[in-house]
C-alpha cells in the first residue's frame, strides 16, 4: 500500500512535469510554422506556396551526358560563398534532358517575410563533373546583357511568377565569383 | 666451510621471517546468493599487502608482520567492507565477508584517468561513471542512446563530442578516444568511431574522461576519453535471454507519413558466462532488425562477442577479447524536401553500405603485490571492411589497425605511483575511396603520481609521439599535463588540471579522393595534426554513497583544426584551418532520497571559431546549453519507473543548409521494469512528447516509439 502512495506521487510529479513543459512538437511542416495545431492538409502547388516558377528555355547542343539538373537561387551576388545555394536549389527532373523548354517552381519555405533574390540561376551537371561556378549554364537575365543576372522578389507566402531562364549551351553566362580562378 | 655459512645464513633468514609474521586468510561471497566473488580485492590498508580471491572466493595474505591493521575488501558492484585486525607473531587469521550489492557508487573506482585503479575523486580531470545497471535500466540497443542522456556528451548522428570538443565531419575522424577494456577503437581508414562493436549486455560500467587525455592515451583523446569496461563472470555460469521488440509511431504530421504500416524492430540476444577453475568468461551472439522510420532506414545487425580471463598464477592472468559484427543498412544521406522528412530523392532510395568489422585483443596483466608493481601488456587488431553501393557510384574501403601497449606501474609506497610504458600501432588501409596506405606510430609516456599529505595528491607526466605516413612523411608531439587534488573534507575534493592534446588525421581526411552528390574532395597528403591546450579546475562534493555534487570549470584552445573546405574551384579538402576556444562550466548533481533517484547535469559552452579575429563566429554544430534529467522512482526492490529528459539548446551555426529552420532538442523518453524472480519485463516510449529536431541538416530524428522488453536469466 505504502509502495502504490509512492508510484501516486511519482506519477503525479511526472504528470506535473509534462504540464510544466508547453506542449512543444518542435519542427513541422513548413506550412504549420507557428501555428500551434498541426496542419494536416496535403499542399499543392500554387498561390499560397513561397517560391520562384518559371519556364526554362534551351538554346543551342545539350551535353552528351547530362546527370543532374536544378534550379538554384542566392540572395547575394557575386557570389563569395557558392554553398549558400544549397539553401535555395530544387532538382529537376531527368526528363527535361535534351528538351526544348520546361517549366520549374523552386519551392521556398519562409511564409512570414518577403525574400529577395540576387541570382536565380539554372545549373547542369554531366558525369565527372562537380559542384562549382561553371555548373550554371543559364540564369534569369536582362534581354540586353545575359550575364547580369535580374534580382527576384518574393512576397511572403505567395510565389514570384514568370522567372523565365535561357539556357544557352554554347554561350553559358559569366558569372562573377571572387577569388575563383576562371 | 663458506658453504655452510650460506645454509646457515638461509636458515636463518627463514626462522627470522617465520617467527615475525603471520597470515590472513578467509572467504568472500555475495550476502544474498552466498556465491564465491572471485577477484574481490583484499588489501591492508597503508601497506603493500593485499591479494585477490580466487575462484572460489578464497584470499590469502603471507608473511605480514605483526601489528594492527585495517582490513579492506572491495570488488566493484558490492559495498566495500573494512574490519580492524591484530595480527600476533605466526598468528593465522581468518576473516570471511558477505558483500552486499552496492546500490548506488558515488565514489567508484576508475582505471581511465591515471591508466591504474584510483578513487574517482583522486582524478584531477572529470570523470563520469555510468554503472551497467543504469545502462540496462535505459532499455536501449544503441549505445549511443545511452550517451545521449550523458551529461556533457553530445552525440552528432553518430559522432561523439565531449563538451563540444566536435562538431560534425560526416564520420571521418574523431577527437574522442572509444576504447574497450582499455583497447582503442579507432579502425586505420576512417577513424571514426564503430559503436556497434559490443553488445550492451556485456558492458560492466563506462569510464568518460571530460579533457584532453593526449598525455596519456595520444592522438584522438584531445577531447577526452570514453572506456567501455566489460563484465567478468562472478557466478559458476550465466545463461541470459533478452527478447526486445517495438514500432515506431506515426509521425504526427499526416503529410509526413511515407507508409501506412508501422515500422517495427527487434533484437535477440544470448549471453552465456562460465567460471571454469582458472578459466572464466562471457560469450554473446546478439541479431537486431528494424525497419526504419524513415526510408531508406532499415538496419541488419548481427553481433558475436566473447571474453575470457585466464589466471596463470595468483599474480599473472590473461585477458582474450574478442567481438565481431556484421551490419546491412539502408543510408539516409538528406531528405528529399521538408514536405518529406523521412523520405529520401528517389535517385538516392537504394544506397546502402555493409560492413563487417572486429576487434581482438590480448592482454597479459601481471601485479606483483608484495613487491610493489604492476605490469600488462596489450596486443590488438581492430579490423574494418566496409562497401557502399551509391546512385553516384560504388565505394569500399578495407582496413586494419594493430597495436602493441607496454605499461609498467611501480608504487615504491603506498602515496606514490609511477608509471611507464610505450604505445605503439600499424595501420594500413586498402580503399577505392581513399587508395593504399599504411601509416605507424610509436610513443612513449611517463606519469608520477605523489599523495603529498593525505589532502593533496599531484599527478605530473607527459607522452611523446612519433609517427609516420607515407606520402605525408613523419612528425612528432610531446604532450605534457599536470593536476592536483586538494580533499578539502572527507566529502570535499578540489581537482585543477592541464595539459596539451593533439590529433593525427585520418587516413579518410588525408587521403579521401571521391566524387559525391556533386562534391569534389580531394587528398591533402600535407595534412598537419590539430594540437590543443586544455584547462580545468572543479569541485566534488560527496555525502556518503547518496549525494553528490560535481561543479567544473574548463577551456579548452584548439589551433590548426581540421575541417573540409572548398578552394576557389569549390574542391573540397580537409584542411588544417581553424583556431578555437571552447570554454565552459558543468555542473553534475545526484542524489537518493527514500525511493527516488536523481540525476541532473547541465553544461553551459561557449565555443567560438577565432581563425579571423575580426570576424569571431561560433563552432558549427555546437549547443551552447545541454541539460540532462533523470528521475527514478524505485517502488519494488529493484524495480524501477523512470524518466529521461534531455534539452539540448538550437545549433548556433551549421554548415551547410543555414537557412533551414533549426529548434532545439527537448526529448523525453519513459520506462519502467518490473522484475520477477528470474524475468524482468521492461518497457519503454522513447521521445514521448513526439518532438521532431534534427542532429544535422535534414536528417529528422526518430519520431515516439515503443519498447517491450524480457530478460530471463536462465541460469
Amino acid at each position: 500500500m505504502r509502495n502504490l502512495w509512492w508510484l501516486t506521487i511519482f506519477l503525479v510529479l511526472c504528470a506535473l512535469f509534462f504540464v510544466s513543459c508547453e506542449i512543444d512538437h518542435g519542427l513541422g511542416p513548413v506550412r504549420s510554422v507557428g501555428r500551434s495545431n498541426p496542419d494536416t492538409t496535403i499542399y499543392e502547388p500554387g498561390d499560397t506556396i513561397p517560391g520562384i516558377q518559371g519556364k526554362i528555355y534551351f538554346r543551342g547542343e545539350w551535353p552528351e551526358n547530362p546527370r543532374q539538373a536544378f534550379v538554384a537561387a542566392s540572395p547575394e551576388y557575386p557570389l563569395t560563398n557558392l554553398l549558400i545555394i544549397l539553401n535555395y536549389y530544387t532538382e529537376l527532373d531527368s526528363g527535361i534532358f535534351f528538351a526544348d523548354s520546361c517549366e520549374y517552381f523552386l519551392r521556398l519555405s519562409n511564409y512570414d517575410e518577403d525574400e529577395e533574390f540576387a541570382i536565380v540561376g539554372f545549373g547542369l551537371l554531366c558525369e565527372g563533373e562537380w559542384y562549382g561556378p561553371n555548373m550554371v549554364k543559364g540564369i534569369y537575365a536582362s534581354s540586353e546583357d545575359p550575364n547580369e543576372p535580374l534580382p527576384v522578389y518574393v512576397p511572403a507566402g505567395r510565389p514570384a511568377k514568370g522567372v523565365d531562364i535561357i539556357v544557352d549551351f554554347d554561350n553559358p553566362p559569366i558569372l562573377q565569383v571572387p577569388g575563383l580562378v576562371q | 666451510m663458506r658453504r655452510a655459512s650460506v645454509v646457515a645464513l638461509i636458515f636463518i633468514l627463514w626462522l627470522t621471517s617465520g617467527a615475525y609474521s603471520g597470515v590472513i586468510k578467509g572467504k568472500v561471497t555475495d550476502k544474498e546468493t552466498g556465491e564465491p566473488l572471485m577477484g574481490a580485492n583484499v588489501i591492508l590498508d597503508g601497506t603493500t599487502y593485499g591479494s585477490s580471491c580466487d575462484l572460489e572466493g578464497n584470499y590469502y595474505i603471507f608473511g605480514v608482520p605483526a601489528g594492527s591493521y585495517r582490513l579492506r575488501i572491495s570488488i566493484v558492484g558490492y559495498k566495500s567492507e573494512e574490519r580492524s585486525i591484530a595480527l600476533g607473531d605466526n598468528d593465522t587469521l581468518i576473516y570471511n565477508f558477505r558483500l552486499s550489492e552496492q546500490a548506488i557508487r558515488a565514489k567508484p573506482i576508475v582505471v581511465t584517468a591515471s591508466k591504474f585503479e584510483q578513487n574517482i575523486q583522486d582524478s584531477p580531470t572529470t570523470v563520469t561513471y555510468i554503472p551497467g545497471d543504469d545502462i540496462l535500466k535505459k532499455n536501449v540497443t544503441d549505445l549511443r542512446d545511452v550517451l545521449r542522456t550523458t551529461g556533457g556528451v553530445n552525440i552528432t548522428e553518430g559522432q561523439l563530442s565531449i563538451r563540444n570538443s566536435s562538431g560534425y565531419t560526416r564520420g571521418v575522424g574523431t577527437r574522442v578516444l572509444f576504447m574497450i577494456d582499455g583497447v582503442p577503437m579507432i579502425p586505420g581508414d576512417t577513424g571514426e568511431i564503430k559503436w556497434d562493436i559490443i553488445p550492451l549486455n556485456d558492458i560492466d560500467h563506462i569510464e568518460i574522461l571530460k579533457g584532453s587525455s593526449s598525455a596519456l592515451y595520444g592522438s584522438n583523446a584531445i577531447g577526452g576519453v570514453v572506456n567501455i569496461i566489460t563484465k567478468r563472470t562472478r557466478k559458476k555460469q550465466e545463461l541470459r535471454l533478452k527478447l526486445s521488440g517495438g514500432f515506431y509511431d506515426k509521425p504526427l504530421y499526416k503529410e509526413w507519413q511515407w507508409t501506412d504500416d508501422y515500422q517495427k524492430y527487434g533484437d535477440v540476444s544470448l549471453n552465456y558466462g562460465f567460471n571454469y577453475d582458472k578459466l572464466s568468461g562471457r560469450a554473446t551472439i546478439s541479431g537486431l532488425y528494424n525497419e526504419g522510420y524513415r526510408i531508406p532506414g532499415d538496419d541488419e545487425l548481427e553481433k558475436i562477442f566473447l571474453s575470457a580471463n585466464y589466471r596463470l598464477s595468483d599474480e599473472n592472468n590473461l585477458d582474450f577479447l574478442t567481438s565481431w559484427s556484421y551490419e546491412d543498412w539502408g543510408i539516409f544521406t538528406m531528405w528529399e524536401s521538408a514536405e518529406h522528412p523521412y523520405e529520401v530523392k528517389p535517385s538516392e532510395i537504394n544506397n546502402r553500405t555493409n560492413s563487417t568489422k572486429g576487434i581482438t585483443s590480448l592482454r597479459l596483466n601481471s601485479r606483483h603485490l608484495n613487491e610493489n608493481y604492476f605490469w600488462s601488456a596489450k596486443l590488438y587488431n581492430m579490423y574494418g571492411n566496409w562497401y557502399s553501393e551509391l546512385a553516384d557510384g560504388n565505394m569500399w574501403s578495407r582496413s586494419n589497425r594493430m597495436g602493441l601497449e607496454l605499461q609498467f606501474n611501480y608504487k615504491p609506497h603506498s602515496n606514490h605511483t609511477l608509471s611507464i610504458g610505450t604505445d605503439n600501432f600499424y595501420s594500413d588501409i586498402k580503399s577505392q575511396t581513399f587508395g593504399k596506405h599504411f601509416g605507424w606510430s610509436t610513443s612513449f609516456y611517463a606519469q608520477d603520481e605523489f599523495k603529498l599529505s593525505e589532502k593533496l595528491v599531484t599527478n605530473v607526466g607527459a607522452r611523446f609521439d612519433y609517427f609516420y605516413v607515407d606520402e605525408s612523411g613523419s612528425d612528432w608531439q610531446i604532450s605534457p599535463k599536470a593536476g592536483v587534488v586538494y580533499h578539502i573534507t572527507e566529502n570535499i575534493a578540489a581537482r585543477a588540471s592541464g595539459g596539451t592534446g593533439f590529433r593525427i588525421p585520418s587516413m579518410a581526411e588525408m587521403f579521401t579522393d571521391m566524387y559525391q552528390s556533386g562534391l569534389r574532395v580531394e587528398p591533402n597528403p600535407s595534412l598537419g595534426p590539430e594540437k590543443s591546450i586544455s584547462t580545468e579546475v572543479g569541485l566534488n562534493y560527496s555525502y556518503g554513497k547518496k549525494h553528490s555534487i560535481d561543479a567544473a570549470f574548463f577551456a579548452n584552445y584548439y589551433k590548426d583544426m581540421i575541417e573540409p573546405k572548398p578552394d576557389s574551384m569549390y574542391i573540397f579538402r580537409f584542411v588544417n584551418l581553424s583556431t578555437a576556444r571552447i570554454m565552459g562550466a558543468e555542473l553534475g548533481v545526484r542524489t537518493n532520497i527514500w525511493r527516488f533517484t536523481g540525476n541532473v547535469n547541465y553544461v553551459y559552452t561557449d565555443a567560438k571559431d577565432y581563425t579571423n579575429p575580426d570576424s569571431v563566429v561560433w563552432l558549427s554544430y555546437r549547443p551552447e546549453h545541454q541539460l540532462t534529467l533523470s528521475l527514478d522512482f524505485n517502488y519494488y526492490r529493484n524495480n524501477t519507473i523512470g524518466i529521461d529528459y534531455r534539452y539540448s539548446s538550437r545549433y548556433k551555426k551549421v554548415e551547410y543548409y543555414t537557412e533551414d529552420r533549426r529548434v532545439p532538442a527537448k526529448i523525453l523518453d519513459a520506462r519502467a521494469n518490473y522484475r520477477f524472480k528470474r524475468l524482468t519485463l521492461s518497457g519503454k516510449i522513447a521521445n514521448m512528447l513526439q518532438y521532431y529536431y534534427c542532429e544535422i541538416e535534414r536528417n529528422m530524428r526518430p519520431p515516439r516509439s515503443f519498447t517491450i522488453s524480457l530478460v530471463y536469466d536462465i541460469l
